[in-house]
């Protein structure tokens, strides 16, 4: 992956739905590169703030043109100390971001039947999924799941007419994806926490569909050194490695992913058992 | 007015350096963090084998602070002598390797693999893990065992390459430790390592930290860093000092040259803004003209101007 740049962005619009607000940042640079699935790494609270941690929020929408250089729609929750400054960040305020950052979502050569399986504000790099897909001709059906996200409903509309939205209620999300899962899904691709891509993992996995999955880590930090957000993650030797959601993710093959191992380090993990004591 | 200083024999560029696992491999870096323009590179701790760290979660966000417990993943001596160390020296960074073992006879056996490579312009001893023999006590909370550690790496690094020991701010006695130190060899000393803390989730019940406990950087822990270089200098004026813990402004870096350090490492700053070393290092520039006899004005005023 090339190196992302950190620059300072300029708060241009925003749009509150529900528990987020979709923040448009001017780049002042080209972020015409950006694809979906990469998220930006902002700076929030100022520099004498509390948080020290950044906040990785997903790219939305990216355009190339604009009248300073190029804008990313990012989205933020408002329910989190981070999410809801820059959600308070007047027009014209300047904010630090780096990105894009991470390994985006590779697309289907040839037209394809693609199940959007998104959670919350992660619904926003489906979104910008299912752009890349539709322009290739591929059909997009969306299910929508965890956190109410009316702007992932909203703009998911422009893309497909197939859309289920089992937001915002306490449904099993197991049964949610059978129910979508029938014979003429070719690709599924999902975007949410760890913890509510576990049960999707295995049973597509089981299914023999093939899966993309791309993991939300709300913190970050700036340097990609913290490990925070490792998890691991079979590599395509058969070797399972501690890796990085922010760097060597955020998407994965979902078959690759040891769903069952989450939060641990699992016994034949490249490095086990030299942790310190 | 010149930014370089010499430490124990050594010239570094600048006295900002990178505190150890805050730069990662420097790869990861945006090109503005410009490694070339930070005093020194301090690598994560380099272990004998390769390590997968801890469970998650490792990190958790505090008031002006950061409790982690990371485990020290890396891919081993080895691993980073072939992939991280050209790459760091390719790119002009002044590379200072962090070394972490759990005996002293590990600890020497590291120091002399580094020794037969080039590039390397110190070597930091990360006292934070126990050994062998201290049970769970870091080593760092021990004089002696401290300084058989650091006698371990000094008898087995070349004389030209300075030996920094990392010690504890948390410490009962941090001067006996740094004394023990000196005496074993240490060329100087890094001050502080995170303080040991923890943090509770009140919505799981449970340790923020998959490990349950961790240690505590950022902001929140300057003034604890601030008085161990305090008594350290007061104590062992002669000996360099190369302070870390909350140094986020030229401020802070100028009040830890006060205090008695030659140079100021930055971590969870780093975190926060991979930029911060250049925005520091100007800081502290501005602040060190405006004192008489420069940088040099500086280092241990605070000292004099008590004792005056």
């Amino acid at each position: 992956m090339s190196q992302a740049g950190q620059w300072t962005a300029t708060v241009m619009a925003r749009r509150d739905t529900g528990d987020y607000a979709v923040v448009t940042l001017s780049a002042g640079t080209d972020t015409s590169a950006a694809r979906a699935g990469q998220f930006a790494s902002v700076r929030v609270a100022g520099p004498d703030s509390a948080l020290l941690l950044r906040r990785a929020m997903w790219i939305g929408e990216a355009t190339s043109s604009g009248r300073d250089g190029g804008t990313i729609e990012v989205v933020a929750d408002r329910g989190e100390p981070g999410g809801a400054w820059l959600a308070a960040q007047p027009q014209s305020a300047r904010v630090d971001v780096i990105g894009p950052l991470g390994r985006p979502f590779s697309l289907p050569r040839d037209p394809t039947h693609c199940l959007l399986i998104g959670f919350g504000a992660a619904t926003a790099a489906l979104v910008k999924l299912s752009e890349e897909l539709v322009a290739r001709g591929c059909r997009v059906r969306f299910l929508l799941l965890g956190q109410a996200a009316a702007f992932g409903v909203l703009a998911a509309r422009r893309f497909s007419s197939e859309i289920v939205d089992s937001s915002g209620r306490s449904i099993d999300p197991r049964e949610a994806v059978l129910d979508q899962l029938d014979d003429s899904v070719e690709v599924v691709y999902s975007a949410g926490l760890a913890e509510q891509l576990r049960p999707l993992g295995q049973i597509v996995t089981e299914m023999g569909v093939a899966h993309q999955t791309a993991v939300e880590t709300p913190l970050v930090c700036g340097s990609r050194t913290c490990t925070l957000c490792a998890l691991p993650v079979r590599g395509r030797d058969g070797v399972t490695r501690m890796v990085r959601a922010c760097t060597e993710g955020p998407v994965f093959r979902a078959d690759l992913v040891r769903w069952d191992d989450l939060g641990t380090v699992p016994g034949d993990c490249l490095g086990a058992g030299e942790e310190a004591r | 007015m010149t930014d370089a200083v010499d430490l124990a024999g050594q010239l570094f560029a600048n006295r900002v350096f990178a505190a150890a696992g805050c730069a990662g491999t420097g790869r990861e870096l945006p090109p503005q963090a410009d490694l070339a323009g930070l005093g020194a590179v301090i690598t994560r701790s380099i272990t004998p084998e390769a390590r997968a760290g801890l469970a998650a979660p490792r990190l958790a966000e505090t008031p002006s602070g950061l409790v982690n417990a990371l485990g020290l993943p890396g891919p081993g001596v080895e691993g980073f002598l072939a992939d991280e160390l050209p790459w760091l020296v390719e790119h002009g960074a002044a590379v200072i390797v962090s070394i972490a073992a759990e005996s002293a006879a590990d600890y020497a056996r590291l120091a002399q693999r580094l020794r037969q490579v080039t590039g390397i312009v110190a070597v930091e001893v990360n006292l934070s893990n126990p050994v062998t023999d201290s049970g769970r006590l870091p080593v760092a909370m021990d004089a002696g065992l401290a300084g058989g550690v650091v006698h371990a790496v000094r008898r087995n690094t070349a004389a030209g390459i300075p030996v920094l020991a990392k010690l504890a701010g948390d410490t009962t006695d941090v001067v006996a430790v740094a004394r023990a130190c000196a005496g074993a060899g240490a060329d100087g000393v890094s001050l502080i390592n995170a303080v040991r803390g923890m943090g509770i989730d009140v919505a799981t019940g449970q340790p923020s930290l998959g490990a349950w406990l961790g240690g505590l950087s950022g902001p929140a822990i300057k003034p604890i860093a601030l008085r161990a270089v305090w008594e350290v200098h007061a104590a062992l004026p002669e000996l360099p000092i190369i302070a870390s813990g909350g140094v986020r402004t030229g401020t802070d870096a100028a009040e830890m040259m006060m205090a008695g350090a030659s140079a100021v490492s930055i971590g969870t700053a780093l975190l926060t803004d991979p930029a911060a070393g250049a925005r520091i290092r100007e800081e502290l520039a501005v602040i060190a003209a405006q004192r008489e006899g420069g940088y040099a004005g500086l280092l241990g005023c605070a000292h004099r101007e008590v004792t005056a």
